[in-house]
């Protein structure tokens, strides 16, 4: 697949576990989308909605009127609901009772389809070549509209305790069941908030050896945290010198969260900012474009 | 190991035909049932009912035809590097050349597991013609037998 070959596409951003970067990686996965096709769309369908208080839409978030509500049970236009993040993203913004329009959506008429038909289905391509949207961290009908409006998942996933239940969880109860009813791609699994070193056996290591020992790493590990066998020898030698894998601690992503900034708009020179370029390109051509053959 | 599940679940294929409102009403019947351990039966269930060798030969019976030759964990999800131009054309032949006969034999429901399975057992059974098409593409004549370099 030659890297030119991109077309508009939708992408969840899901795993059923909090803490794992999920909003993190959805705003500043968009935010690379933006701004290497001029427009994104991202959909915060978190009911925490982290990303749209963080991103400073308390208004929006408690207001009176639930604007989801509007948009996926009633007939409200999602364009009236979009507000503008920064130059060319776009934020759909949660509502803080998202949790009644889960319990509404149950006995709507096709109610997981909703966010497809009245949200995804009007605006890509038309409006936005690309939306993310950020998944609740538990089971129920608005992570099924997030996976059927979208048909693609990317997987964050960080080494903290209990990230194997969490991997496991989000396969077994979303994607093999979402599985069963319409088409549902991996486009990626990615490792952030890593900070150890990696020629001790801690748990960043851990992680990562397990991501890139599945047979289907090729296809779902980015560039950026693909490590060949040859690389582990040369860790374990200290002669590796290629960059670090996976997306780095940085205090510049913390601090761009607090201060209501995606990434790039907070610090442009951030190291780990090429780390979200490639996801976005992962999302642009639908999976990982290999730079290097891997052995393993 | 959690990555094993994700192995397991993304070497297998989504059958991607149950889009229709049949399909999306028996979608949310169960899906509200909310239990996860019956995916896993169900999964399982494939296994246990098809034999992928007896059925593959059996795919133009009516009855046998009424669902895909082979569950999709017997299904093996691998990376393929093609130009897209070539990749356009092979979904156009399946498209535009197989899906339709399949319809003429009331198989509406093909999976890209079935189709991509049966496209590689063409391709292994017709080697010559790959040799021939990558050696024009490299602009050596295939009628010379023998040293590859000529």
């Amino acid at each position: 697949m030659s890297e030119t070959d991109t077309q508009s596409r939708a992408v969840a951003v899901g795993v059923l576990k909090g803490g794992f970067a999920k909003t993190t990686t959805a705003i500043n996965l968009a935010r690379e989308l933006a701004h290497r096709n001029e427009t994104a769309l991202v959909i915060d369908l978190d009911d925490n909605g982290h990303m749209t208080q963080n991103l400073g839409f308390i208004e929006e978030y408690e207001a009176e009127t639930n604007h989801v509500h509007e948009v996926l049970l009633e007939d409200s236009d999602p364009r009236e609901a979009i507000v503008s993040v920064v130059d060319g993203l776009d934020l759909l913004p949660a509502h803080q009772d998202l949790e009644d329009v889960q319990t509404q959506l149950k006995n709507a008429m096709g109610g997981s389809t909703r966010l497809n038909t009245r949200v995804v289905e009007p605006l890509l391509e038309d409006e936005y070549d690309y939306i993310v949207v950020d998944c609740p961290a538990n089971q129920g009908k608005l992570n099924e509209n997030a996976l059927y409006a979208t048909n693609n998942l990317i997987i964050p996933v960080r080494p903290e305790t209990g990230y194997d239940s969490g991997i496991h969880n989000t396969v077994n109860r979303l994607v093999k069941e979402a599985r069963q009813y319409f088409e549902l791609d991996i486009l990626a699994v990615v490792p952030s908030g890593l900070s150890q070193r990696l020629d001790q056996d801690r748990r960043d290591r851990a992680l990562l050896e397990e991501i890139n020992s599945m047979e289907i790493a090729d296809s779902v590990v980015p560039n950026f945290c693909r490590i060949s066998d040859d690389d582990w020898a040369a860790i374990d030698e200290g002669t590796y010198d290629g960059p670090l894998p996976g997306i780095r601690y940085r205090s510049a992503i913390d601090d761009a969260n607090d201060a209501g900034l995606p990434l790039r708009d907070y610090d442009d020179t951030c190291d780990q900012l090429p780390a979200y370029g490639e996801l976005a390109a992962i999302v642009e051509t639908g999976g990982v474009v290999r730079e290097r053959e891997v052995m393993v | 190991m959690a990555f094993d599940d994700l192995d397991q679940a993304e070497q297998t294929e989504a059958d991607t035909t149950e889009t229709s409102d049949a399909a999306e009403e028996h979608r949310e019947s169960v899906v509200e049932d909310d239990q996860p351990t019956d995916s896993d039966s169900h999964v399982e269930d494939y296994s246990s009912d098809d034999d992928p060798e007896s059925s593959a030969g059996a795919g133009g019976d009516t009855v046998a035809g009424s669902e895909p030759a082979f569950g999709f964990e017997e299904a093996k999800q691998r990376p393929l590097y093609a130009r897209q131009r070539a990749w356009d054309a092979f979904e156009d032949a399946l498209a535009i050349d197989v899906e339709p006969t399949l319809r003429r034999h009331d198989i509406r429901d093909a999976s890209k597991r079935e189709l991509h399975d049966a496209a590689l057992r063409v391709l292994a059974d017709h080697p010559e013609e790959v040799a021939d098409k990558v050696l024009a593409a490299r602009g050596v004549s295939s009628d010379v037998d023998g040293d590859p370099h000529q």
